[in-house]
């Protein structure tokens, strides 16, 4: 019976440090690094709750480790070995996710099509697209439901009001050899609940100078907005006059 | 009752064994028969160590520059699945812990266990009550089974729960923007297929072992010995809640690890997978059906969200197809196939996934062709 205890110390001190090793991890998620919540790349920033609720579970096995009697022998060998390796994969991972930003060819595997941004903005609810209330800032038409510097979730809602003028947007550029010679894509990802499902949403820019552009970039686009078909979709297309390297937004994501 | 144990009508192999959970019984008869001490098949350590190279030897390739951009966005991809999905889990754990603690198994056999078919019919809308997520569900069927709710009513509960809830209700009315049509024909149609294919379940294993020997042996779901915490007297209901919390976190360890396997697995397919050039290879209803049923196997999505992304399938292909996705999604994807090995034998996994497989794809074919389909769809 010493035997045995001895065996379930050793797999609880091992459980007490997985568990340990999994608080700091998600309490890390939740962290602000920067100017947003860590927890923003990989899920809706409303969703904090989900991953604290994960958080308050795991102090209460924690307690249950460290002050309650063993309960049973656990895994012993081999066994509890591979189960505490598999269990630590994911905060292995996290570093690298932290690191990491979504590239756009894992944006074109996720339904790249202009089609599917209509279908997108459709669902998407207008309340939740970012429009912008600040009072300063220009709109066409003094229609302060048409700022002159859009996202590009407003641009394809409001596509039809903003046909024939002058805007400037903000994505990430996609080259891809389905486009027109000297178009690329601008892109955001619209995430629906977390990074897994993010898909992207964006126009097509057709810019002269479009050797300049780096697949991947962050870029500021200006240039006048219309309509066109692609593999048999209405999309919307800017004519860009300036297309000028930016910085990564605070949100990359936008969210449904 | 030598090797052989039952919980409720389920068989259960290999039922005695010495018990580690130093309570008090009152000899061997006093004891739920319902686990063995086997070792883990030498097949299960090699799998398990296979993935555990495989996720290293990626992370440490991601290093290199070739490899740097795919294992960033598996690693995104990997977190994200997990963030999202183990909170989950944990809350089943949790919920399953409580249950196996305060539930008393005489209760359960009482309510659910002389009812037959009937249990049947009660487990597939307990969701209803207990609007639990597939990633939680395990858990919880893990130790309504320890508490003998038959095998029927425990499949009609795992597979129906997912999808027969509020939350589930609410999501998919929100992704489709308050179309009740798809609402109610998601849940009516997970409730019939859960029951259906419990019912065929239950004929087939009648008198045979379902039960994996491995959750109540050494990884010891009940923690202890399979001994119901009621009729061994604990003391009080705070030594009793953090002996539900023990077996929670038992729970988190012994589906946790499986959970982390799936998530790996559907985030790999996410980046390796690229749906536009296999939705062109599909654009006829029944090609469209099978494709949307092997998405949601691949892609491994939380049935409170896999609603919206079915949803940006409208019009491209046909809503038999994304009630196909919706359906089978929360019943079977390689989560919970990984999961369900802490739960039944290989042999009844298999049956089941052909079972549930089969029988989606033939009610969503007579949805799209029976019935007409839904309207607005094509």
């Amino acid at each position: 019976m010493a035997g045995d205890r001895e065996k379930a110390s050793f797999f609880r001190l091992f459980q007490l440090i997985v568990v340990l090793a999994w608080i700091l991890g998600l309490w890390f998620l939740c962290a602000d690094v920067g100017e947003a919540p860590l927890l923003g790349k990989f899920l809706r920033p409303d969703y904090w709750w989900i991953v604290e609720m994960g958080v308050g579970i795991l102090i209460l096995f924690l307690i249950s480790l460290v002050y309650c009697d063993p309960h049973n022998r656990g895994r012993r060998g081999l066994g509890l070995l591979l189960q505490m390796g598999i269990m630590i994969v994911p905060l292995l991972y996290l570093p690298a996710a932290v690191r990491s930003e979504l590239s756009p060819d894992a944006a074109k595997k996720r339904s790249f099509s202009v089609g599917r941004f209509e279908r997108a903005v459709k669902n998407a609810s207008p309340g939740r697209t970012s429009r912008s209330s600040d009072p300063d800032r220009k709109a066409i038409g003094g229609d302060n439901r048409l700022p002159e510097d859009p996202s590009l979730i407003q641009l394809i809602m409001e596509s039809s009001h903003y046909e024939g003028k002058q805007v400037t947007t903000l994505g990430k550029v996609c080259l891809d050899d389905r486009l027109p010679k000297g178009t690329f894509f601008c892109y955001r990802l619209l995430m629906i609940c977390c990074a897994a499902d993010a898909s992207p949403v964006g126009v097509m820019v057709h810019y002269d100078k479009i050797d300049s552009v780096k697949n991947g970039d962050w870029v500021k686009v200006e240039g006048t907005v219309g309509l066109t078909t692609f593999q048999s979709h209405r999309a919307v297309k800017l004519v860009a006059e300036q297309v000028e390297p930016t910085s990564r937004p605070k949100d990359p994501y936008v969210w449904w | 009752m030598s090797g052989q144990g039952y919980y409720g009508n389920i068989a259960v192999a290999g039922a005695d064994g010495p018990c580690a959970c130093g309570h008090e019984h009152p000899g061997s008869e006093g004891h739920s028969p319902t686990h063995s001490h086997r070792k883990t098949p030498i097949v299960a350590y090699v799998l398990e160590g296979a993935f555990l190279c495989i996720a290293i030897i990626l992370l440490v390739l991601g290093n290199r520059q070739g490899f740097h951009q795919i294992v960033g966005d598996l690693a995104i991809s990997f977190i994200a699945i997990i963030a999202e999905a183990m909170p989950f889990m944990l809350l089943g754990s949790l919920v399953g812990g409580l249950i196996e603690v305060f539930v008393p198994q005489e209760w359960v056999q009482r309510s659910l266990g002389t009812r037959g078919y009937g249990a049947v019919f009660i487990g597939a809308g307990l969701g209803v009550i207990f609007p639990v997520c597939e990633c939680a569900i395990v858990p919880v069927v893990r130790r309504l089974l320890h508490k003998g709710v038959p095998l029927s009513a425990a499949i009609a509960f795992l597979l129906g729960g997912p999808i027969v809830n509020p939350i589930v209700a609410g999501s998919t009315w929100l992704a489709y923007r308050g179309d009740w049509e798809v609402v109610i024909t998601r849940m009516i149609g997970g409730y019939a297929i859960a029951v259906t294919v419990a019912l065929i379940m239950h004929f087939l294993f009648r008198n045979t072992p379902v039960l994996t020997e491995a959750p109540f042996a050494e990884t010891a779901a009940c923690g202890c010995c399979g001994h119901d915490h009621h009729a061994a007297g604990e003391p009080h209901t705070v030594a009793r809640i953090w002996t539900a919390v023990q077996h929670a976190c038992d729970d988190f360890f012994d589906v946790g690890k499986f959970l982390v396997i799936g998530a790996f697995v559907a985030a790999l397919a996410r980046t390796a997978i690229g749906v536009d050039e296999l939705r062109q290879l599909f654009s006829s209803p029944v090609p469209a059906i099978v494709l949307m049923m092997g998405l949601a196997i691949a892609l491994n999505l939380c049935s409170e969200t896999d609603a919206f992304i079915a949803a940006g399938f409208q019009g491209v292909l046909p809503h038999s197809a994304q009630m196909a996705f919706m359906v089978l999604g929360p019943m079977l994807d390689m989560k919970l196939l990984l999961m369900y090995l802490t739960l039944f034998r290989k042999r009844v996994i298999l049956t089941l996934s052909v079972l549930t497989f089969t029988t989606v794809l033939v009610a969503m074919i007579l949805l799209h062709y029976g019935t007409g389909g839904l309207s607005g769809g094509w």
